[in-house]
């Protein structure tokens, strides 16, 4: 075990963001799709619901798409996301950033910072639901791919977190 | 990040996108011996002189979806090659090189050119032409003459209703 | 052979273990730029770190700009990509939706990922929340499924919608992106 020592600095965003860049066109490459992150919550919660009661996995026009050929659980998207976990460890890990915390301003109580974080899981969830898709999903894969849906959605996404931004002003400051 | 740096990756994105533009469609360019088969479909339907269409598919392969006036391989004569002076070849996909060149040394006046995308552009293209039908009203017009190529040579233009479930369900979601 | 290599003909381990490296790639990339932070990625909206919109044009311009040159050398063949399929009004309410939960998440799904796997426990009640929000809204769905399939428009992209050429789109978007990359640069200066 190393001593704690001071985290390095970030990337800088457009390099890194050139990387994520060459990550998604290599996807793009090797399996003709892009990148995810929604999607492996509905599939397992597909999977789940499939367990538990069946009947209502079937009905669901959310869930029944994930229940066909490999089942939910082999989703593509689920086995991308654990790879994301690894790489986002591994750099951390790295840059001596893997630390056990709640990240919130001291004006905020830690009780509050993971009720507002479990909420905007939940307007999250629904909004990828009704939107096919999230930021990685829509926003960023179906936008290098100038599909008209993912252009609208990433449009509106950012202009509702602008314009709910101020309300927010003392939980992120 | 140095700014010297940043200027230079705007810049490469600056040009690659300007060369975009001036490219218009991501599609491979067609080469200098090559005709496309909207091209080529208007010659035979205007009945261009001096045009031969030469099948060069293995003899017996389907002759169904052989192109209009077009003659196997086998019954191509060099000699009575006098009234023509452009011979289009085409295959399923790509004309083998091989079958050009030997075509070539054979009667070196003729013009020779291969036909992009093989008889898979022509059914596409020419045959089977499809149109969104949220396509917009200019996109319709320029539709309905290709339609109208369609339907010379018996082919069916198609109409694509994209919220329609085509019945092929992709496993594959975005997100 | 051209592009993708993969198909969904191909055995499930080979596309599942491109998933893996293809998302450790993601995690990584994410991690680095810093977009595991919730402070870091919301200081895009209160103009004080623009990082998101910078990361996320880069890559949007690379893998577009990647995608055109490709297919325009025949290495890669565009129709055999899978574009997600456009449904006009639920995307927007979708949008806003996912708008509004990611300025009170601080966090995307994956950024929420990258974030929890750097320890942040907060980030973990994203995903806790993500989840439970998938359950209840994918049992209700069938009460909005009329709306959920409403204004379908399949896989449909900017050049047909526009009816201008491809290339002329992606120019138009990198132009774009690089006048914000200049506007957000200006923005920090402005606040710090």
């Amino acid at each position: 075990m190393s001593a704690p020592r001071q985290p390095q600095g970030y990337a800088d965003p457009y390099l890194a963001g050139a990387a994520l860049g060459l990550v998604l066109l290599a996807a793009f490459v090797l399996v003709g799709r892009g990148l995810g992150a929604s999607g492996a919550f509905a599939s397992v919660a597909a999977g789940t619901v499939a367990l538990v009661a069946p009947e209502h996995a079937g009905a669901s026009p959310l869930f029944a798409h994930y229940l066909g050929a490999q089942g939910p659980w082999l989703e593509w998207l689920n086995v991308e996301l654990l790879g994301v976990l690894i790489g986002a460890w591994l750099s951390a890990a790295l840059a001596g950033r893997v630390r056990v915390s709640i990240e919130r301003p001291a004006t905020l109580a830690a009780g509050a910072r993971l009720t507002l974080a479990f909420a905007g899981g939940l307007l999250m969830a629904a909004g990828a639901v009704f939107a096919r898709g999230c930021t990685s999903g829509q926003a960023l894969t179906g936008g290098a791919l100038l599909s008209v849906g993912s252009w609208l959605f990433l449009g509106v996404a950012f202009a509702s977190a602008y314009a709910l931004a101020p309300l927010l002003r003392k939980a992120w400051q | 990040m140095k700014v010297c740096a940043r200027t230079a990756l705007a810049l490469l994105a600056l040009a690659t996108g300007a060369l975009a533009a001036i490219t218009g469609s991501p599609q491979p360019p067609i080469a200098d011996d090559e005709v496309t088969a909207i091209q080529l479909a208007e010659w035979i339907r205007d009945r261009r002189s001096g045009l031969l269409v030469v099948d060069t598919r293995p003899a017996g392969a389907n002759t169904q979806d052989r192109l209009p006036g077009a003659r196997p391989l086998a019954e191509f004569d060099r000699g009575a090659a006098s009234t023509i002076d452009t011979v289009v070849v085409y295959a399923d996909t790509r004309v083998d090189a091989s079958i050009v060149e030997a075509l070539r040394q054979q009667s070196r006046a003729l013009r020779f050119l291969r036909l992009h995308g093989g008889i898979a552009a022509w059914n596409a293209e020419v045959l089977f032409p499809v149109v969104r039908s949220d396509a917009s009203t200019r996109q319709q017009q320029r539709f309905a003459a290709r339609a109208q190529l369609s339907r010379y040579f018996g082919g069916t233009p198609r109409r694509l209703e994209p919220g329609v479930p085509s019945g092929h369900i992709r496993s594959r979601r975005g997100c | 052979m051209s592009a993708p290599f993969i198909t969904e003909a191909a055995p499930l381990s080979a596309s599942l273990a491109v998933a893996l490296l293809v998302g450790v790639g993601f995690g990584f990339a994410l991690e680095r730029a810093g977009l595991g932070s919730a402070r870091k990625l919301t200081g895009q909206f209160y103009g004080r770190d623009l990082s998101v919109l910078k990361v996320m044009f880069s890559a949007l311009l690379v893998a577009m700009l990647g995608l055109f040159w490709l297919s325009w050398l025949g290495l890669l063949d565009l129709q055999a990509l899978y574009v997600p399929p456009t449904f006009v009004w639920p995307q927007l309410a979708g949008g806003v939706l996912f708008g509004s939960g990611l300025i009170v998440a601080g966090l995307c799904p994956g950024t929420a990922c990258v974030s929890a796997a750097t320890g942040r426990i907060d980030a973990v009640f994203v995903l806790l929340g993500m989840f439970v929000g998938m359950l209840v809204v994918g049992l209700l769905l069938q009460r909005w499924a009329a709306f959920f399939e409403s204004s379908a428009h399949g896989a449909w992209t900017l050049p047909q919608l526009l009816d201008l050429p491809y290339g002329v789109i992606v120019a138009v978007v990198v132009v774009l992106a690089l006048a914000a990359f200049f506007v957000a640069e200006r923005i920090e200066r402005g606040t710090r």
